[in-house]
């Protein structure tokens, strides 16, 4: 039954799919203020309804204006998914110009790969406070989006997580010479943050690796595995959707067509929208 | 000349990345900003960044609180403090305070570290910028 479902697979067209994940991307995580909202979504979904206009030089001339000014107007407050966005708008304008599916399929290979070699770069170079897991485990008790999944695997009470958060945000400068201090078990939080420092850059490293190495190179066709994985993973905990798509979006122009990888990036696409729409954790949390 | 048009996306990728390292290196934008790829890399956020405003008058100093209308230009200003960035905070906090006994307003734009076992919180300031207005 398997091998059933994979040979309906390799009877998609690819490119086709690639464009309109990023269009339903677009649709499902809407990007910008009002101004810029409200065009690119009447466009992407013109895009994706209207019969011929998929792969239409216009729509993607639209888009890649749209975004482009979303990061312009938005200086220096975007995110990477912002400029990633333009990128590859701009890029699918291109290879609809020149109805060149190829050319689409090298851009996403190399854009993923130096996306990740920068990220690697962050981490393992230029970030202070990466390797020694002083990010995660600030991350863990700072950042709401971690909220439940540190509740959940240091077994934290809400407002005990709450107590951490006020000591880890206090402004120590002006009236405040010294932080107040408490005692908190952090044993747990440095465990967990260990964990997801050395898996987050391990995995960056292999993506960008495996997604830069020539093809001719035989290993080059398990990239595909590495970037699911990271998808699936990291965006379980970092709800970051609307990137987890584009890269999946990407990952699919690039992937030659292969069956398994393709129904691999299109279950990944729908895993990360059950993460947004079902909150597993809090559901934990609430049974136990 | 034409293979590299084909391949703008790819190129304007590098070039974006390569300038967000520069600024955040040098002129104290946040990591997480500027197309860089330095998201979750490191606790220093824009919005973890904060700013404090002395005004300042004959013999007294008296810190102010930035109305909520300027909470985006504040979280621009945090995020990237650059002396343009500073001054036109500056100059706005300026036109909102009617008090001609001010002789003086000082904008800091300060970051959060954290120790690495405890995380016991510090800060260090990354830039500031004071605006003489008599």
């Amino acid at each position: 039954m398997f091998e059933n479902i994979l040979k309906k697979f390799g009877n998609i067209d690819f490119y086709n799919l690639a464009l309109r994940l990023t269009l339903l991307d677009l649709i499902l995580r809407p990007i910008g203020s009002w101004e810029i909202r409200v065009p690119v979504l009447i466009t992407a979904i013109l895009g994706l309804v209207i019969p011929g206009l998929l792969k239409n030089p216009a729509i993607w001339f639209l888009l890649t204006g749209f975004t482009l000014s979303r990061v312009i107007f938005d200086w220096p407050l975007s995110d990477n998914h912002a400029y990633l966005l333009f990128l590859w708008c701009f890029a699918i304008f291109i290879s609809a110009l020149k109805k060149d599916k190829i050319l689409l399929t090298k851009n996403a290979r190399l854009m993923i790969g130096l996306v990740f070699v920068f990220a690697f770069i962050w981490k393992a170079f230029l970030s202070p406070d990466f390797l020694d897991k002083r990010f995660f485990s600030v991350n863990m008790i700072e950042d709401p989006r971690f909220s439940e999944f540190t509740q959940v695997t240091c077994n934290i009470s809400k407002d005990d997580l709450d107590y951490f958060r006020d000591y880890v945000k206090q402004h120590v400068d002006g009236n405040l010479v010294f932080a107040e201090v408490i005692n908190f078990n952090l044993k747990c939080i440095n465990k967990i943050a260990g964990f997801l420092t050395y898996y987050t850059i391990v995995l960056e490293l292999l993506v960008a690796l495996f997604f830069l190495i020539p093809k001719k190179i035989s290993i080059a066709k398990y990239r595909d595995y590495f970037l699911i994985l990271f998808c699936i993973s990291v965006y379980s905990v970092a709800t970051v959707e609307g990137f987890g798509w584009l890269l999946i979006a990407m990952g699919i122009s690039q992937s030659d067509n292969k069956k398994l990888p393709i129904l691999l990036y299109i279950l990944s696409f729908f895993i990360i929208l059950f993460y947004r729409e079902v909150p597993v954790l809090n559901i934990v949390l609430e049974i136990f | 000349m034409k293979k590299a048009i084909l391949y703008l996306p790819t190129l304007l990728l590098v070039a974006i990345a390569v300038n967000q390292l520069i600024l955040a290196n040098f002129f104290n934008l946040s990591p997480w900003l500027g197309g860089g790829y330095g998201m979750f890399s490191t606790t220093d956020v824009g919005s973890n960044r904060h700013i404090h405003i002395y005004a300042k008058s004959e013999g007294i100093i008296k810190e102010l609180i930035y109305p909520k209308e300027l909470s985006d230009l504040a979280l621009r200003t945090k995020s990237f403090p650059t002396d343009r960035n500073l001054n036109e905070f500056t100059r706005t906090i300026a036109q909102i305070e009617d008090d001609r006994s001010i002789n003086s307003i000082e904008v800091q734009v300060w970051k959060s570290q954290y120790k690495s076992k405890t995380l016991h919180p510090s800060s260090k300031m990354l830039k500031s910028v004071e605006l003489k207005l008599n």
